[in-house]
């Protein structure tokens, strides 16, 4: 086992989030208002779930509520058990555009190492962390670099080395590769994997790829509906590790698939 | 041709393409003057001992340093006021929604019409050059300080919030930066603002400084002071500016090189 584990307790049944009649609107009167509605969604640890959904139902506004960015309008909503006002302490989150979300007037070191400061841990550690990530995302030997100097796949490496180094319960990626050509998606996504099996990382991610949500996940939750919630959760049965080629050939998938896409279809 | 000798033509070519036209002017300066009868035309030789006295200990002392000294205060404040004032109306809506129509009329009325107020409230010393300096120089750097935090990226924003990042380090190390081209913009202008000021300011009731040599030497027909501190001024002003780029080349070496090498700018 690694020397870095993203969690402290190992009890794999604790929920790390918890969301129970969630609802979201806005305006002057959001209940009037409510793009999102009651809407449950439990994540365990150690899971690794997508979210999905057709465009616009608000896929993005529900991570951002899962996150704290945004006050929900109804509901409860609890992160460790605890309920969220503001982001929790103990999440990490990846986004989109990675262009927007990484500091160009630092290096690739320095922006890993920047959520570590100011928690109580020693200069030595944090660099250590930071290294060890950068490591483990592929990026060893670039630390010295200013991000924009780096290809796109790179610079969401650096962004997802900056979630890892903080170790966080819970890791909320919105889309992380849709910014990405389809190769390096394919390289990051089995990065993401990766990082999942060896460091046991809570992951929500949110997707508008089925194959992607499929691919990676142990649950498909599929969004649906106007306001929307909860349409199904998808158990995913394929075996771990998973394979690119492999995984993609057993019918299974395939079926998994079909099902997500229709249910998304159907709205 | 060898490689050294190809290159050194090279450079001196490029040397020449550079300077051969303020040495024509230059020359034909020299020449022109020397015989010229009008007497508002300045003698190259007697210019050039007029210039001679400001780099003199006493000269340098009474003429130079209060024009640089007065100006660089009034700088000073300027910028230190406009991009504290302009952190904070950025940030508070409301702030900013008030001052907005206030300061539009503000930053509209040109600062040499300033002068006569500035007079009768602080009178003709240093203080009020330094006074109208800061006042008249504020408003570019302000605005564009408040501009530029307004439009920092939110993305930022959830960044620092997702990573409890602190409040001053939020501050000096991502909203700063984030600012930086901005409001390096505006300084800018204020620094331009600041030079046009003090050489006004000096004008009136100022008994040293290079603004008021230009005034002085015009009114008792000491034609070639006129001109030297006319010349002295065009030197202070460049040399100014040399400095604020070094100043901006490292302060904002990241935005430089980012832009080199691929089109796009921070701030959203």
């Amino acid at each position: 086992m690694d020397r870095i584990t993203a969690t402290d307790s190992v009890d794999t049944t604790q929920e790390v989030l918890s969301a129970v009649g969630l609802s979201k609107g806005f305006g002057v009167t959001p209940t009037n208002n409510l793009i999102i509605d009651g809407l449950d969604l439990t994540i365990r640890r150690g899971e690794f779930v997508c979210v999905v959904g057709p465009s616009g139902t608000g896929k993005t506004t529900l991570l951002r509520c899962l996150s704290g960015l945004e006050p929900i309008t109804g509901g409860d909503l609890r992160f460790d058990g605890a309920p969220i006002i503001g982001p929790p302490r103990h999440l990490g989150m990846v986004f989109q555009d990675y262009t927007r979300s990484l500091m160009p007037w630092k290096s690739v070191l320095q922006n890993v190492i920047f959520p570590l400061k100011d928690k109580g841990i020693s200069k030595t550690e944090m660099r250590e962390r930071a290294m060890e990530s950068l490591a483990a995302v592929g990026l060893a030997g670039h630390e010295s670099k200013a991000p924009w100097q780096l290809s796109g796949g790179m610079q969401q490496r650096v962004a997802i080395a900056r979630a890892l180094a903080y170790r966080p319960h819970l890791l909320l990626m919105d889309e992380p590769f849709a910014s990405v050509d389809a190769q390096t998606r394919t390289e990051l996504e089995d990065l993401v994997l990766d990082l999942h099996t060896r460091f046991g990382t809570t992951v929500l991610l949110v997707t508008h790829d089925v194959d992607e949500a499929v691919y990676l996940g142990d649950r498909v939750i599929v969004l649906g509906g106007k306001p929307s919630s909860v349409r199904e959760v998808v158990p995913i049965g394929l075996a771990r590790p998973r394979d690119q080629v492999e995984t993609k050939t057993i019918p299974e998938f395939a079926e998994s698939r079909a099902h997500v896409l229709k249910l998304i279809m159907n709205r | 041709m060898s490689r050294i000798a190809r290159k050194g033509l090279a450079a001196t070519t490029r040397i020449g393409v550079l300077i051969w036209l303020p040495i024509a002017i230059l020359a034909f300066w020299i020449f022109a003057s020397r015989n010229s009868s009008s007497f508002y035309v300045p003698k190259f030789d007697a210019t050039m001992v007029a210039i001679g006295k400001y780099f003199t200990m006493e000269g340098f002392q009474t003429h130079v340093l209060p024009t640089v000294t007065n100006l660089l205060a009034g700088f000073v404040v300027a910028i230190f006021v406009g991009v504290v004032l302009g952190l904070i109306i950025g940030r508070v809506r409301w702030l900013h929604d008030a001052t907005a129509p206030i300061f539009s009329f503000m930053r509209s009325i040109p600062p040499p019409a300033l002068l006569p107020i500035a007079m009768v409230l602080l009178g003709i010393g240093p203080q009020m050059r330094i006074g109208l300096i800061a006042f008249g120089a504020v408003w570019p750097t302000l605005l564009s300080t408040i501009d530029a935090v307004r439009n920092v990226d939110s993305a930022l924003g959830d960044i620092a919030r997702v990573y409890a990042i602190r409040r001053w380090r939020q501050l000096l190390h991502m909203t700063l930066p984030a600012i930086g081209p901005m409001v390096m913009a505006g300084v800018r202008t204020s620094l331009l603002y600041s030079i046009t000021l003090i050489v006004l300011s000096e004008m009136v009731g100022a008994s040293a400084g290079l603004g008021h040599s230009v005034l002085l030497s015009q009114r008792t027909f000491q034609v070639a002071d006129m001109w030297a501190a006319i010349i002295m001024l065009g030197l202070l002003g460049l040399a100014l500016n040399a400095i604020f780029v070094a100043v901006e080349n490292t302060v904002l070496r990241w935005h430089r090189q980012r832009n080199t090498e691929r089109g796009g700018s921070w701030i959203a």
